[in-house]
């Protein structure tokens, strides 16, 4: 009787062991799979709520591209967020992309109708595209990827 | 049945209802935020679908480098006045000189600078007088629509000397485009 005791301890303590290192482990799994929901929703939810427009582009003189883009969706940028923004310019024998540059080779921006430093819904921003080279008479297309990876794309000849 | 088996059940039975309720609680915090996503989305679209406008009778000044023209709502919301800075004008012209311009031009009532675009007046049914919100559009206090089937009568003036040429974009708030040319 009492070997029989000193088993069903050991065994307890056994279980206990075992339950509490699986528990722990089930536990952090469990974070880490929140916290990775959460995100992607988060993500996924900023995603639907964005939606840009590019409204008209052209070349504003043989070096450089203005392009007008609207806020069409719900979510609002910072400037931080625009400054994240990447541009693409597919030309008819070549294709760059342009990152933010408040000086020379790049993109700048600025607001033309808001009352604050962001960028909201209906409001519009004025894309100045600074490029190095002389555009070459042909199709282009513009595309313009905010932070997020919504897009939108504008296609315009020059010459 | 000894007391480990009932233990290890126990700690088994808990783990499961503490995975359930970070399920739960998991699904329940996504389901809320891809709601709200999903129904501004939609709010959206909804508006960018059953806003539309119509640009017609142009006409150009091109001497003084001014242009009316009528634009009528022809869509299912009312645009509030004090919405009307997110109106996009882009015009496309050529100046005296022969050079092209594309000008963003911005909602100006006071018409303190050029370039501006302003509203003259409202028609309803080809006659001046508004039924439902009527435009007040003094620089202090601007307040009214507008509405479905209204027209406004507006001035652009871009202050410099036009060719007969032009285009005109214009973009409501939502993005519904309307656009206009005019050849000499």
């Amino acid at each position: 009787m009492p070997s029989a005791m000193i088993s069903e301890a050991i065994l307890m303590i056994a279980v206990i062991v075992a339950a509490s290192m699986v528990t722990q482990m089930f536990v952090v799994s469990l974070a880490r799979i929140q916290y990775s929901s959460s995100w992607a929703a988060k993500d996924l939810s900023e995603k639907m709520r964005t939606s840009i427009q590019i409204i008209y582009a052209f070349n504003s003189s043989p070096t450089q591209i203005t392009l007008w883009v609207k806020n069409t969706g719900s979510a609002s940028f910072t400037p931080q967020l625009v400054k994240m923004s990447d541009l693409l310019l597919l030309g008819p024998s070549s294709a760059s992309e342009y990152s933010y540059s408040e000086a020379g080779h790049g993109w700048s921006f600025k607001l033309l109708n808001s009352e604050d430093s962001e960028w909201d819904y209906g409001e519009t921003i004025e894309v100045k595209l600074n490029l190095t080279d002389v555009l070459a008479t042909g199709d282009y297309k513009v595309i313009f990827i905010v932070y997020n990876g919504v897009k939108s794309e504008y296609s315009f000849t020059v010459g | 049945m000894g007391l480990s088996s009932t233990l290890a059940t126990v700690f088994i039975a808990v783990i499961l209802i503490m995975g359930f309720s970070v399920n739960i609680l998991v699904i329940l915090s996504t389901t809320e935020l891809l709601r709200t996503a999903v129904r501004d989305s939609v709010t959206l679209n909804i508006k960018s679908l059953h806003e539309s406008i119509e640009i017609k009778n142009i006409a150009v000044n091109g001497s003084t480098g001014v242009i009316t023209m009528n634009v009528t709502n022809s869509g299912e919301y009312s645009i509030f006045a004090s919405k009307f800075e997110l109106i996009d004008l882009i015009l496309v012209y050529r100046n005296a000189r022969g050079i092209l311009h594309s000008l963003w031009i911005p909602f100006s009532q006071n018409g303190s600078s050029t370039p501006y675009w302003r509203v003259i007046r409202v028609l309803f049914r080809g006659e001046e007088g508004e039924l439902v919100n009527p435009l007040v559009l003094n620089e202090s206090n601007i307040r009214g629509a507008w509405d479905p089937q209204e027209t406004l009568e507006i001035e652009i003036s871009t202050g410099e000397v036009l060719n007969d040429s032009l285009y005109v974009f214009m973009w409501t708030p939502s993005g519904s485009k309307a656009s206009i040319a005019l050849s000499p």
